[in-house]
């Protein structure tokens, strides 16, 4: 990832969001990442199995959403969290 | 800078009061945090009316579209002191104040919990407070509600989408939940099984939830071995704000306002699921309503008592 001139992100980070249809925090995460066009994968556990399994595996628990920047696992929409992995100042 | 207005909260009824205090031209700063209260994680809304089954939290990016196209502020924040001085709020928000002539509290109320020994230990692995959230990770899962009103029985009828069997654990005799939502929730069949006159009271699991120990015996153990238990059992109002500006409550905290939204304090309203005004009825409907109210009141107020405030304030040095 690297600061353009005007200051915005360009993120090269790997994004992926584990997610549900209707969760609030899913939903602020996803409309975060538009707006600092941040490229994001996303993962509806309610119908991808294989999503959920590795979901529940990785983060221990079953709580939405939760969000894997490069490999680091963020649990719920952890803010400040999100912004120090993807370089947002 | 003084504002006319500072709203805390936005849900509903800070957003309400938003877009009113903005048509009236009110320089109006709106701080919340999470952004869209119960609404935004109230899953369909059917009986709001005009906006047939929105998605609450779509419904709350609508309103909040409304606030800011009326040159409402809205920053996102957790207001950590409120102090009223001579018809002046001061407000703090991640260590910045900000001052208005009058404020509005629409910051809802917590969540109730059901308060065992097992019960913050086992959050979100098997304990859960928002169903539309995680109900939908329980696919083929045995889950259990807790709760007898309304946003129990939505919530029933939302996980019963996903999960292979789901208990409905009532307190009470009866349920105190919308017939219509009631009605969708016997169409599930024995899918759904309520046990009424039952209350937790144990939590079992180590990493995550195992069952749950019940008041009474349910075929014949009262033990009921469960994947997830939501807990919806209504709401407790928070006392932060009203014990600081000294506002007068009801018993269980409930900030006590006049027909005009108004409190004890002068320039001080309330709107919404922090007060009780419309009593155990508490919908989106009544809190944009009594957000539209306050912010009427507010404005009459600004005028009327507005300079009182840049008489007696002095910036921060
Ligand atoms: C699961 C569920 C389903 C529901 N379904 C329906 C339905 O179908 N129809 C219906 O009419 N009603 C429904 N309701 C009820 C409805 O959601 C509430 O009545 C409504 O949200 C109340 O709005 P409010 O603005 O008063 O409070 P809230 O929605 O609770 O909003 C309070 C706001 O204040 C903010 N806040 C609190 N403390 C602070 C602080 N210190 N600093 C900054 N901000 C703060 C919060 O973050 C939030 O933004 C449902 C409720 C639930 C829980």
């Amino acid at each position: 990832m690297w600061f353009n001139n005007n200051g915005s992100v360009n993120n090269m980070a790997t994004v992926k969001i584990y997610s549900t249809p209707w969760c609030t925090f899913c939903r602020m995460a996803k409309d975060f990442f538009k707006e600092h066009n941040v490229t994001y994968t996303e993962y509806d556990v309610s119908v991808d199995e294989k999503s959920r399994a590795e979901m529940l595996e990785r983060s221990k628990q079953s709580g939405v959403p939760v969000i894997d920047i490069d490999g680091e696992l963020v649990i719920g929409f952890d803010k400040s969290r999100v912004f120090t992995l993807l370089g947002i100042k | 800078m003084i504002y006319d207005l500072i709203i805390i909260g936005t849900g509903v009824a800070g957003l309400s009061a938003g877009l009113y205090a903005g048509r009236y031209k009110m320089k109006t700063l709106l701080i919340g945090s999470p952004f869209g209260g119960e609404t935004a994680k109230a899953g369909s809304i059917w009986n709001y009316p005009g906006a047939r089954g929105v998605d609450g939290y779509d419904l709350m990016r609508i309103m909040e579209a409304q606030a800011k196209n009326v040159g409402v502020e809205i920053i996102e924040g957790k207001v950590t002191k409120t102090l009223a001085e001579g018809h002046c709020f001061k407000i703090t928000v991640d260590g910045k104040e900000y001052v208005s002539k009058t404020l509005i509290l629409t910051n809802g109320a917590e969540r109730r919990r059901l308060g065992l020994p097992n019960e913050t230990a086992l959050a979100n692995k098997g304990v859960h407070y928002c169903v539309t959230c995680d109900g939908p990770v329980y696919v083929g899962k045995v889950v259990a509600m807790v709760g007898g009103g309304d946003a129990a029985v939505k919530g029933v009828n939302l996980v019963s989408q996903y999960a292979k069997k789901v208990y409905l654990l009532v307190r009470g005799k009866e349920l105190k939940a919308e017939p219509i939502n009631q009605s969708e929730m016997e169409k599930l069949g024995d899918k759904v099984e309520i046990l009424f006159e039952t209350a937790v009271t144990e939590i079992i699991g180590t990493d995550k939830l195992e069952k749950v120990v019940l008041s009474r015996t349910h075929d014949g153990s009262n033990e009921l071995v469960l994947d997830g238990l939501f807990v919806e059992i209504g709401v407790i109002p928070d006392r932060e704000f009203s014990d600081s500006l000294k506002l007068g409550t009801d018993e269980r905290g409930y900030i006590i306002v006049d027909k005009s939204m108004k409190t004890n304090v002068d320039g001080v309203f309330a709107a919404g699921d922090a007060t009780d005004f419309f009593g155990s009825f508490k919908q989106i409907v009544t809190a944009a309503a009594m957000g539209a109210v306050a912010a009427t009141s507010a404005y009459q107020d600004a005028k009327t008592h507005g300079e009182l405030c840049q008489l007696h304030w002095l910036p921060a040095k």
